[in-house]
């Protein structure tokens, strides 16, 4: 039996200057159904909020309907509201005569017609809502954190010391990722891996932290709370539990003579090694299409030489599955390769280089061991050009956006080069200089003024040898245009940053959006940027668009906290408006015939299959099943059921129904 | 609601579906926003414009709203990321039906606003209103209801009926020797086919459980649609169960295979073409290749010529007429079900007309009752109907179902490119979206 308490609100002068609010909460007295009606000044205060608790108690109301401002303002409060007086918070329905009423209609009668034909709708909707309880998911407290540069191993940290296990997956050998390359950083100007390794050994060296270097995943199935995640473990042919990393085996390699992808094709490596000294963990391993061993059986020194026996020609890729609760995505960014600029020497040129390949030459570890050389004939240069922007900000080659971070790294490249190379002219070509963060302009008037580097308003326009000289052309825009061409030396490029080759892929495996740029999409761009679109997914770090150090770190702690909110109660509570798909009395068990058009159009993959089977075990018919942790409540599956057999809990036909047949009464 | 209100002071009923993300705050960002805008719009809130199913439309006229709009986020905005593209899919498909009937479509508005546009939807709410005001009333629907039925119709055999009932053929010899070779070897355990109605003299649909029965079989002929028979659950767990099909049931079993109702790999086709000539025994892969290529891709795969002729005339008439004709039609409907009965693709246990929780349509042989069914039903097989005529001929009515089917297979080939039945891999019509569907109404 039908006891609706309906509570008329005045809103002050919004709502009761225009529509009168008396005339109204009477007319709702007469509806069949009504219990009780009144009308309140501020039905959201707290004396408000006690008129409708004791009406629920003294009327032993069965629904509420408050008409007052929008649902999206104070639903949450009036449900919260009837909760407390012991109603389902579901059985409390607002009816909007504020915002798409009194504040829209200048005619009073007209809008308190209105208010009375929205308030007898809402009425009638609320006498078939039905209670709902929030659902509860289990949630296995364990995380995965894709990436192993800072983002994924602060995260990961973060993750840890809340108490929760880790997995760290990272693809190369080593943690580290682009910051393990950097020489120093801004504004600072301290030591990349002085403030990296200490982190990258802790990550290593925690014991709620579970390192898989040189391993990819595989496959993610599942959802929030409870992802099946296939991570591959890729074959290293070395035994980690053998190898002590004493190094004997790139000591003693002789093929010696391997490009070193950590220094940017500058510097030289062997077949089987450490990608940097610092490398955690600090054990080789065996680039296969490479090694004279894996390519024709010959050599096998690593083997015969290494004390402990580590060395297994033999070993495979391994698969193994993990259950985790929560994601954290941080799998980082790459540098534009310089043959995606033609227009500077064809991306041809050992003395044009990478805002990278410099990080390396300024590295006291790098393959000139700190010293600025030509790569072509290892002279120091005199003159540097940085030509920022290279390939940023280009809305004809396809890559609108700002890179972000090389403004500050050409500035920290230009200081370097002047502190190495006493005399030499570092000129930067620039758009304009940006420098938002804390010190960071301080750090490029630092540049100018006492490192004496020259800054010229220009794009590059061209770059490319002459007679053995490198060329640049330019143009001095703040000084009538005039045209420039540098005699440099070497020439360094703020390459653009770009997401990694092969995110989409990834990104498809996990089933998260990504923009035209192929950035990472976060759930919204202000309010939630460390999250996805799919629930216990979240993003850290640079693959969600370019980013700085301190930046990186602070998405990273922001993402560890999500997940940790996920884990903080054993179970997840969600919103219980949800799909539903109708059980019926055998031998009809469903009116759903197991066609699955609902399954085909859910954007979340929330309608799986269910077998129903007599007690013998023979199947009796397939129907749809909605999986109560995913689906997100859109009802898109509700409308495409031609035979009505699913329903949108909160939204179901019955209330829909119900509520337009009263308003058109 | 004054009939007579149309110039003084008519005040029409506007309800508007939204969704509750876009559209609605866009509303609601116009009362804070302090604009105004006619008080006829009455709002009802719904999650996404997924949601909206076209009933709740159809239903809004039916009680007599003078006019609907349906709006939500813009394409690419969806708060769910692709209800919308659900939903424009849909309402491309139900407004090119409610075309066909000749409803007046200017009493159906359809916009993307985001929470936003607080100022579109006030122009949108405004524009509408100030439309509909000057259009009047709609009667149309109301005069639907069975107290206001157009003089009786007679109720003849339909006169664009695709075909006659003729009389049963002997079947290919060879397709009798293949059935009863099947079955003694176990290959299938069932023959569905058409035998020889004692009764009249046509083929009917039936099925042989041995080989000596083989000798019954009769060719196909033109009439009916033997996929339906499985829409009998004792038939269909018989496996491995062998069919003669022409194209029609090839057609028709796709769709099914598709919706997860039948099990290819448990099928065997005995394929016959049209001139009732044995082409082989094949599982249904084969038989897709053999009869269903070379279909001219600018028709709908299964309909006559007659039907879609029929159909363009009709289609040729002002949306007036068209209303009127169909008024007649539905109101000849006594609400028999051989159309439903007869048809492959109504396999649902529980038709959404026989439920009444809540009864979106009236059961009863009425106007609205009758007028609702048919376009539901003509809707519900939008992109699935294979045209194989079978509603057509079973109606004892004479109304001609088959154009409201033909109208909808033209509109799923036109829009979307998709025919029903051809490609088995096509995901469900409407099911399905391009983030490019077309349309030119949404406002």
């Amino acid at each position: 039996m039908s006891r609706i308490g309906v509570f008329i609100c005045h809103c002050g002068e919004n709502i009761g200057k225009t529509v009168d609010c008396a005339r109204v909460a009477e007319a709702a007295r007469q509806l069949p159904g009504v219990a009780y009606a009144v009308d309140y000044r501020y039905t959201c205060s707290e004396p408000g909020q006690a008129q409708i608790r004791n009406a629920i108690q003294e009327h032993k109301l069965t629904g509420v309907v408050v008409g007052a401002c929008s649902p999206r303002m104070h639903e949450k409060t009036f449900r919260k509201t009837c909760a407390s007086a012991g109603l389902n918070p579901y059985l409390c329905e607002i009816a909007n005569l504020r915002e798409q009423c009194s504040w829209v209609h200048a005619d009073r009668e007209q809008a308190t017609r209105k208010a009375i034909d929205i308030v007898r709708s809402i009425v009638a909707r609320v006498q078939r809502n039905t209670p709902l309880a929030p659902i509860r998911v289990p949630v296995t407290r364990r995380a995965l954190v894709i990436g192993g540069g800072i983002a994924g191993i602060q995260a990961a940290l973060d993750i840890a010391d809340g108490g929760t296990e880790v997995i760290l997956v990272e693809r190369s050998p080593s943690l580290g990722g682009h910051m393990a390359q950097l020489s120093e950083t801004f504004p600072t100007l301290d030591c990349s891996q002085c403030i990296l390794t200490p982190r990258m050994v802790e990550a290593a060296s925690h014991p709620r932290i579970r390192l898989e270097t040189y391993s990819e995943v595989e496959k993610i199935e599942g959802y929030v709370g409870n992802f099946e995640v296939t991570i591959r473990r890729k074959a290293r042919s070395v035994d980690l539990k053998k190898c002590t990393g004493c190094g004997t085996c790139w000591q003693k390699c002789p093929q010696k003579k391997l490009p070193s992808d950590f220094d940017e094709g500058l510097g030289l490596r062997t077949a089987i090694g450490i990608p940097f000294p610092q490398a955690v963990p600090n054990k080789p391993v065996i680039d296969r299409a490479s090694c004279i061993k894996f390519k024709n059986g010959r050599c096998g020194a690593c083997q015969k030489l290494c004390p402990t026996g580590a060395i297994d020609y033999n070993q495979q890729d391994e698969l193994i599955a993990e259950k985790v609760g929560a994601i954290v995505v941080a799998t980082g960014f790459q540098v534009l390769p310089k043959d995606q600029l033609p227009a500077y020497a064809d991306g041809d040129h050992p003395d044009v280089l990478t805002g990278l390949q410099f990080e390396r030459l300024a590295s006291a570890s790098g393959p000139t061991a700190g010293e600025i050389r030509r790569p072509s004939d290892g002279k120091a240069p005199q003159t540097v050009v940085f030509v920022q922007c290279a390939g940023s900000r280009d809305r004809e080659k396809g890559r609108a956006y700002c890179s972000k971070i090389c403004c500050m790294y050409t500035a920290k490249h230009a200081m370097l080069y002047r502190h190495k190379v006493h005399g030499g002219r570092a000129i930067v070509l620039c758009m304009d200089v940006r420098t938002p963060g804390k010190g960071y302009d301080e750090f490029y008037r630092r540049a100018v003024e006492q490192d004496g580097v020259i800054y010229l308003r220009s794009r590059a326009a061209r770059i490319y040898g002459e007679d053995g000289q490198l060329i640049v052309q330019a143009a001095d825009t703040l000084n009538g245009g005039e045209r420039i061409d540098i005699k440099a030396d070497m020439v360094v490029l703020a390459s653009a940053a770009v997401p990694q080759a092969d995110v989409r892929t990834m990104a498809q495996k996990l089933g998260i959006g990504y923009d035209a740029d192929g950035w990472l999409s976060e759930a919204h761009p202000k309010l939630r940027p460390v999250e996805t679109n799919t629930a216990g997914i979240f993003l850290a770090g640079a693959c969600q668009g370019p980013k700085d150090i301190p930046e990186s770190v602070a998405q990273a702690s922001a993402a560890a906290a999500k997940a940790l909110g996920l884990f903080a109660a054993s179970e997840l509570q969600r919103d219980p408006v949800v799909a539903r798909v109708n059980r019926q009395p055998p031998p009809l068990f469903s009116t759903c015939i197991g066609c699955f058009t609902c399954a085909a159009a859910c954007p979340y993959k929330a309608i799986e299959r269910e077998e129903i089977r007599d007690r013998q075990g023979a199947l009796i018919k397939q129907v749809a099943r909605v999986n109560r942790s995913l689906c997100q409540g859109c009802g898109t599956c509700v409308s495409l059921c031609r035979n009505k057999s699913i329903d949108l809990d909160g939204f179901t036909d019955e209330e829909v129904f119900s509520a337009l047949e009263a308003l058109l009464e | 609601m004054s009939e007579t209100a149309k110039s003084n002071g008519f005040e029409p009923r506007i309800v508007a579906f939204v969704c509750k993300w876009c559209t609605y705050a866009g509303a609601d960002l116009a009362g804070t926003s302090r604009m105004t805008y006619a008080p006829n719009v009455r709002t009802l809130m719904l999650p996404c414009t997924g949601r909206i199913d076209v009933s709740f439309v159809l239903r809004a006229f039916l009680d007599g709203a003078d006019g609907v709009i349906v709006s939500g986020c813009h394409p690419g905005d969806c708060h769910y990321t692709a209800g919308n593209y659900r939903a424009r899919r849909r309402w491309i498909l139900f407004r090119d039906l409610l075309n066909v009937i000749g409803f007046d479509l200017n009493r159906f508005e359809l916009a993307w606003i985001s929470a936003a546009e607080g100022a579109k939807w006030v122009k949108t709410i405004q524009t509408f209103t100030d439309k509909i005001k000057a259009l009047g009333p709609h009667d149309a629907m109301r005069r639907l209801a069975a107290d206001d039925a157009p003089d009786i119709v007679p109720a003849n055999a339909n006169e664009s009926a695709v075909f006659r009932f003729a009389p049963a053929q002997p079947a290919d010899p060879q397709l009798a020797a293949a059935a009863g070779e099947a079955l003694t070897s176990g290959k299938v355990k069932v023959v569905v086919g058409w035998t020889r109605n004692e009764t009249l003299s046509r083929p009917r649909p039936s099925w042989i459980l041995s080989a000596e029965a083989a000798g019954e079989l009769v060719a196909p002929g033109k009439s009916g649609n033997l996929a339906r028979l499985l829409k009998n659950p004792k038939l269909k767990a018989v496996l491995p169960l062998g069919m003669v099909a022409r194209r029609s049931e090839i057609l028709s079993l796709n769709v099914l295979a598709q919706e997860s109702q039948i099990d290819p790999a448990k099928l065997v086709i005995f394929a016959v073409a049209d001139d009732g000539k044995f082409l082989g025994t094949m599982d249904l892969t084969a038989a897709s290749a053999a009869m269903l290529k070379e279909l001219p891709a600018n028709r709908p795969v299964g309909f006559s010529d007659a039907t879609l002729k029929s159909l363009d005339e009709l289609m040729a008439k002002p949306p007036g007429e068209r209303w009127t004709f169909w008024r007649e039609q539905s109101a000849k409907c006594i609400k028999c079900y051989a159309c439903r009965g007869s048809c492959p693709m109504c396999g649902c246990e529980q038709c959404f007309a026989d439920k009444n929780q809540p009864q979106w349509f009236p059961t009863a042989a009425d106007g609205r009752g009758n007028f609702s069914w048919h376009l539901m039903r003509a809707f519900h097989l939008a992109g699935r109907c294979v045209g194989c005529g079978s509603c057509t001929s079973a109606c004892p009515a004479g109304i001609p179902l088959d154009l409201l089917n033909a109208a909808m297979a033209r509109s799923a080939l036109k829009h979307f490119t998709h025919r029903a039945g051809v490609n088995p891999s096509d995901a469900p019509l409407q099911s399905d979206y391009l983030p490019n569907d077309k349309e030119d109404f949404i406002l």
